[in-house]
């Protein structure tokens, strides 16, 4: 940290170096304090501008940024801090060090000084710190006590930059260097450095006291021991002599040492340059180099950890620049333009020539699964001429041939295609060299309805129906022979229409008109909304409905609203898969913006689960409660209605008003579904669309008053669109 | 010295996205270079009709240049022309297609434009729907495709649909030999299919090692970036709100709900602040067309953190009594001031937590003995935030670039939830309860350096439920 930042100003715009780096760290922990990134453009670009990976551009955006400044006179600050604490520190060490040489020769009157004794006491403890430093970079780099000296420092350093300055930009310079030191590398060298560094005044400041003593004053050095013999004395003494001999200190031999035995008080000593020329010796060359060397170590050490600096860009307060700084993609634009379409010669299409006489109807599958309900489908008294599939060159040709060589012409042909699809140019030319090739009108139904719905849940159908029209006009089929029609889901009304379209015997309607028995339906509903106690349970819901459907059913068309819902009685024995599937028929059924809306999300299933649990009252009448599909009516609702955001209504959970809403849509829901059975999926999805009405907010439904309010209202619209539609068709 | 020379062998690989029509060709583009901007997407036939490309970057070094085309839409049409072409003459297929480039009738102008493309290229993908039956028109395409010299990987897209008929596609692509075979859904983005593509395209390409290979570290080192900076900000929004608490004098009691807005309102407003932050780390624009993709609503999550109807949406259970209006979904804490056995025994262990833990709780038993009462979020709340942040990282790392069929991630969204909903909170976040000093909302408080270490266990928990077992763990 001392040496963070260095002056030269060219530092300031380069990108490397420790420098703009703690910068960037600074900005990042200001950044992080606002809470978002400052917002300046100018700077940004330049981090665009400045190319490389992210933290270059990182860097780069930091220096420009306008606190960039002001964080540099806060690093400014906390260097002179730094330098403060880091000199007071070399001055303590100093006058340590000459203390600690001057209790080590004693008073002057005090008697002969004992060498070894002396020597122990100057250089013990600092032998000792040095290993302990050795130990633990060797085997535990990360380790606190690398650098106990250099953090007293770096926490004074602290206290006088925060006493100087503490402005929330002084203060992230403070936590930015934090940062950089909490880096194990550059941290345990810059501890190292600043450890050693104040160890060297100690030995500087033990030295210089030394040599003055010795200079100026007589000192006389014995050597003293109980228990060790003379022999191991003198070794000692010429182990720790040998070194220093050979850096050219005099030394005491073997002879003087011996006869430096302290025997008795008065003697008279001799060889005392010697034995002082051992003891400065012995403070080089086991102080001063060691602690020498160890600084040198971590200077390179910590020059390489400052230039091996790297912000660490996962921080969220750096990944978030990316957007701003670097892009993943660069787009090339347009690098083959679409030509202006030569406009194709529109087919004139042929008279519509009116679908009649007697033989066969052709049918033909483009591209299709066989329906659940078996292929050709049954409708009506049709008699059909089965051509098959058209899947391949192959098949296209041979049904090409087919009907060429048709020994009686059919008198329709009726070609189906799926909505699943995506209608392409390939088939429309094949539809049209079916025209072409055929000798009656050709007819296009739409079937899989269903299957799209389920692959796009933004209700894209009303498109692709849109899509496979024009496709059908180009190739030469006027719209009104182009039907939506789902041949997994057919009803009577439905199988009623294409029959009348194919020319068939065209059969009584006799059926109520849909507003009169959806009237009659949503009179049941008020009806029995009057007899709920609160909000109602799951069993009057069900038999809510089924009241309903037994409208309908008396009709003879029951098994039209069932296969409208996917309702096989072979299926209403595995209640739990019959009701899900129930519930998600209706919610696809739904147009796209009910579907959104969490209301008739929740209106939808409940009507087909509950429609299903109806369905299996009709078909074994039993008491509704005696059901066995109650077990899965709640995981069929949660699985299809989605935890979607509520609105933020803290008072809506803790009233208890009892709520009919949920309820009432869902049956009315159902009864609409019922009363528009048969006719087009996308005339289904409109009028239900207008009926439901565009009112987001509703009160809750507390009363039957309500209740006939919200029917009544629904009615009306359900009529003026239906009234619309037939007008429009 | 040797990057330098990986970097000048790192030549530019040209992709062309061929397919049928409607098949999500733009879409595996939008998805690879993670830019919603690019080209047009609709569910419509022909809706791309020109070729268009954009450059992958890495460090700003463009190393796949990826180029979108129009679909094929006639190729039962263009193969029989193509035949026609060739007569009885013997030559190489890439002549015919030669000869039908140099001047292709207009009937065929898309089909011509994207077979320039993949002539141009060094490998074409083969985007399919595998929702769609294998059908002549698609084993044409792949003829025609066959006839180009050029390598071809198919790309299996929408594979996480339920009539996804993945293996059916595999059988026939293996039949007319090709093995290489990448299933990649753009609507649900799934980093590990985005590394086998590359890793599937690198098998062909051998020239084009190092330009790949760099590509793979990149994505693979974002994805292990997003994933720890969006933990780590959660963790740091979670300790902030855990530890925040307000005092309020036991006499003004009655008087408490202005200061029981504001610490709601600073709450809601730090919660917002980490959804912000979370949608600028993921590139997240507001008009992304992706945005109905992701739980949250114009960057907002829509319901009230203190409703109760958001702790019943995310299935959590409310305790007994839940306190209700104005200071729903915050605790009172006055009877022991936070002093509980448990809390005390959670920070037990090491003898500095004791110490620290000591030291609050004497100034609480202060406040308490002051007649203060102790205000904080409750543990649903807490409970709540984590999960709704949760749900919307997840929701950011997996976002493709169409809409999101929800229904599949579910299963794993609730074993994601359950733990935030149902499990015992976090240890770091119950410590975080003993110290108010490392919330925001204590003027004075915020980082340091116990808070740090507590950020970053919670932080590696969260980043722990991001990445189900298997899927790239986190160092």
């Amino acid at each position: 940290m001392t040496k963070a930042g260095s002056p030269d100003p060219a530092s300031e715009t380069s990108t490397s170096g420790l420098a703009p780096r703690l910068l960037a760290e600074a900005v990042r922990v200001h950044e992080e304090a606002l809470g978002a990134p400052l917002h300046e453009p100018l700077a940004d670009e330049q981090g665009r501008a400045a190319g490389g990976g992210l933290e270059r551009r990182i860097i780069a955006r930091a220096g420009v940024l306008s606190p960039a400044p002001a964080l540099r006179a806060a690093f400014a600050s906390l260097r002179t801090a730094t330098h403060i604490a880091f000199a007071a520190g070399l001055i303590a060490a100093v006058i340590a060090g000459s203390g600690a040489a001057r209790l080590a020769l004693g008073a002057y009157d005090a008697g002969p000084v004992n060498f070894f004794l002396a020597l122990a006491s100057l250089l013990g403890l600092h032998t000792v710190m040095l290993l302990v430093w050795l130990v633990f970079m060797l085997f535990h780099p990360g380790g606190a006590a690398v650098g106990l000296l250099g953090g007293v420092v770096l926490r004074l350093a602290r206290r006088i930059a925060l006493w100087l300055n503490h402005g929330p930009l002084e203060l992230a310079a403070l936590r930015a260097a934090g940062v950089a030191l909490a880096n194990p590398r550059l941290g345990r060298w810059t501890l190292s450095t600043i450890s050693h560094s104040m160890w060297m005044a100690y030995l500087a400041g033990c030295l210089g006291m030394m040599l003055l003593l010795l200079g100026t004053r007589q000192y006389d050095f014995v050597w003293e021991t109980t228990i060790l013999s003379e022999r191991a004395y003198v070794a000692i003494a010429r182990a720790l002599a040998a070194p220093i001999e050979f850096l050219g200190f005099p030394v005491p031999d073997a002879a003087q040492i011996s006869g430096s035995r302290w025997t008795r008080p008065g003697e008279l000593f001799t060889g005392r340059e010697l034995w002082g020329g051992l003891l400065v010796g012995c403070l080089v060359a086991y102080g001063v180099l060691p602690r020498a060397l160890a600084l040198l170590v971590s200077l390179a050490g910590l020059l390489r950890a400052r230039a091996a600096y790297r912000l660490d860009t996962s921080r969220p307060g750096f990944a978030r620049l990316q957007g701003r700084l670097i892009s993943l993609a660069q787009p090339v634009g347009v690098v083959d333009p679409d030509e202006p379409e030569t406009e194709e010669a529109e087919e004139a299409a042929k008279p519509a020539a009116a679908i009649g006489g007697s033989g066969p109807v052709a049918i033909v599958g483009l591209e299709i699964e066989p329906s659940a309900g078996g292929w050709p489908p049954v409708v009506g008294d049709v008699e059909w001429w089965d051509l098959g599939f058209a899947e391949d060159r192959t098949s296209r040709q041979h049904i090409a041939r087919l009907l060429a060589a048709a020994e009686q012409p059919p008198r329709a042909v009726v070609a189906v295609c799926s909505l699943a699809a995506t209608p392409d140019r390939g088939t429309g030319a094949f539809l049209a060299s079916l025209v072409q090739a055929s000798p009656a009108p050709v007819v296009l139904v739409a079937t899989d309805g269903q299957r799209l719905r389920e692959r796009t849940p933004r209700g894209e159908t009303e498109q692709r129906i849109a899509d496979w029209r024009t496709l059908a006009t180009h190739a030469g089929i006027p719209g009104e022979r182009v039907l939506d029609l789902d041949l997994d889901h057919l009803t009577a009304d439905s199988r009623q229409r294409l029959g009348r379209l194919l020319g068939g015997r065209s059969e009584a309607h006799a059926a109520a008109p849909p507003a009169a028995r959806l009237a009659q339906a949503f009179h049941l509903i008020t009806i029995h909304a009057e007899a709920w106690k609160g909000e109602p349970g799951m069993a009057e819901r069900a038999e809510l409905q089924r009241a309903i459907a037994r409208l309908w059913e008396a009709e003879g068309g029951g098994a039209g609203w069932r296969s409208l819902l996917d309702l096989r009685s072979a299926d209403l024995a595995r209640p739990a898969q019959s009701l899900k599937t129930a519930a998600r028929r209706m919610v696809d059924l739904l147009p796209a913006r009910l579907r959104l809306d969490p209301r008739w999300l929740a209106a939808g299933a409940a009507g087909g689960a509950f429609a299903c649990v109806a369905a299996a009252a009709l078909v074994a009448p039993v008491a509704i409660s005696a059901l066995p599909a109650w077990a899965g009516l709640g995981a069929a609702l949660s699985a299809l209605v989605p935890k979607r955001a509520a609105p933020a209504d803290d008072n809506r959970a803790i009233a208890a008003v009892p709520d009919l809403g949920p309820a009432v849509d869902a049956a009315a829901l159902f009864a609409m579904l019922l009363a528009l059975q048969g006719r087009e999926e996308t005339v289904i999805g409109r009028v239900l669309d207008a009926a439901a009405g565009t009112e987001t907010h509703l009160p809750p439904l507390d009363s039957p008053a309500a209740v006939r309010d919200r029917l009544d209202g629904m009615q009306a619209r359900f009529a003026e669109a239906l009234a619309a539609e037939e007008a429009g068709a | 010295m040797t990057r330098d020379r990986a970097m000048l062998r790192r030549a530019a690989l040209v992709v062309a996205v061929v397919g049928h029509t409607n098949t999500g060709k733009t879409s595996l583009i939008r998805t690879l270079s993670r830019d919603a901007s690019f080209g047009e997407v609709s569910n419509r036939p022909a809706t791309t009709r020109h070729v268009e490309g954009t450059v992958l970057l890495v460090d700003g070094e463009p190393l796949i240049e990826l180029y979108d085309t129009p679909g094929l839409e006639d190729p039962m049409g263009l193969l029989e022309h193509l035949e026609s072409l060739r007569g009885g003459r013997r030559c190489d297929w890439i002549e015919v297609i030669e000869e039908f480039l140099a001047e292709p009738p207009a009937r065929f102008a898309q089909e011509a434009k994207a077979l320039r493309q993949v002539i141009a290229s060094d490998v074409a993908l083969y985007v399919v729907d595998v929702r769609d039956r294998v059908l002549g028109k698609h084993r044409d395409e792949l003829e025609i495709l066959g006839r180009c010299a050029r390598p071809v990987v198919p790309v299996l897209n929408f594979t996480a649909s339920s009539d996804a008929r993945t293996a059916e596609w595999r059988e026939h692509l293996a039949r007319i030999n090709m093995h290489a075979v990448a299933e990649f859904d753009t609507v649900v983005l799934d980093e590990t299919s985005e590394q086998r593509l590359f890793e599937k395209m690198r098998t062909l390409l051998d020239s084009f090692l190092p330009t790949l290979d760099a590509l793979i570290a990149e994505r693979s080192r974002q994805r292990t970036s997003a994933v720890r900076s969006a933990a780590a900000l959660v963790a740091d929004l979670l300790i902030d709100v855990a530890a925040c608490r307000l005092l309020v004098l036991e006499q003004d009691i009655d008087r408490r709900d202005d200061s029981l807005g504001q610490l709601k309102q600073w709450v809601r407003q730090r919660e917002q602040d980490c959804v912000g932050a979370l949608l600028e780390l993921f590139r997240f624009d507001d008009d992304d067309c992706e945005a109905d993709a992701l739980p949250i609503q114009d960057g907002k999550w829509g319901s009230d953190l203190f409703s109760p109807s958001s702790l019943r949406d995310f299935g959590i259970r409310t305790g007994s009594g839940a306190a209700a209006g104005a200071a729903a979904g915050l605790a009172i804490d006055a009877m022991t001031g936070g002093l509980t056995l448990g809390a005390a025994a959670a920070l037990g262990a090491a003898v500095g937590a004791l110490w620290s833990g000591l030291s609050s709780h004497g100034r609480r038993v202060a406040d308490v003995f002051r007649g203060y009462t102790e205000l904080r979020v409750a543990d649903e709340t807490l409970r709540l935030l984590a999960a709704r942040q949760v749900e919307l990282v997840a929701a950011l790392l997996r976002r493709g670039h169409a809409s999101q069929d929800k229904l599949h991630l579910q299963s794993d969204a609730e074993a994601r939830r359950s733990r935030w909903t149902s499990a015992s909170l976090p240890e770091p976040l119950r410590e975080a309860r003993e110290h108010p000093e490392w919330s925001r909302f204590d003027e004075t408080g915020g980082p340091g350096s116990e808070r740090g270490s507590a950020c970053e266990r919670l932080a590696a928990e969260i980043a722990a439920t991001l990445n189900p077992a298997g899927a790239g763990a986190i160092p």
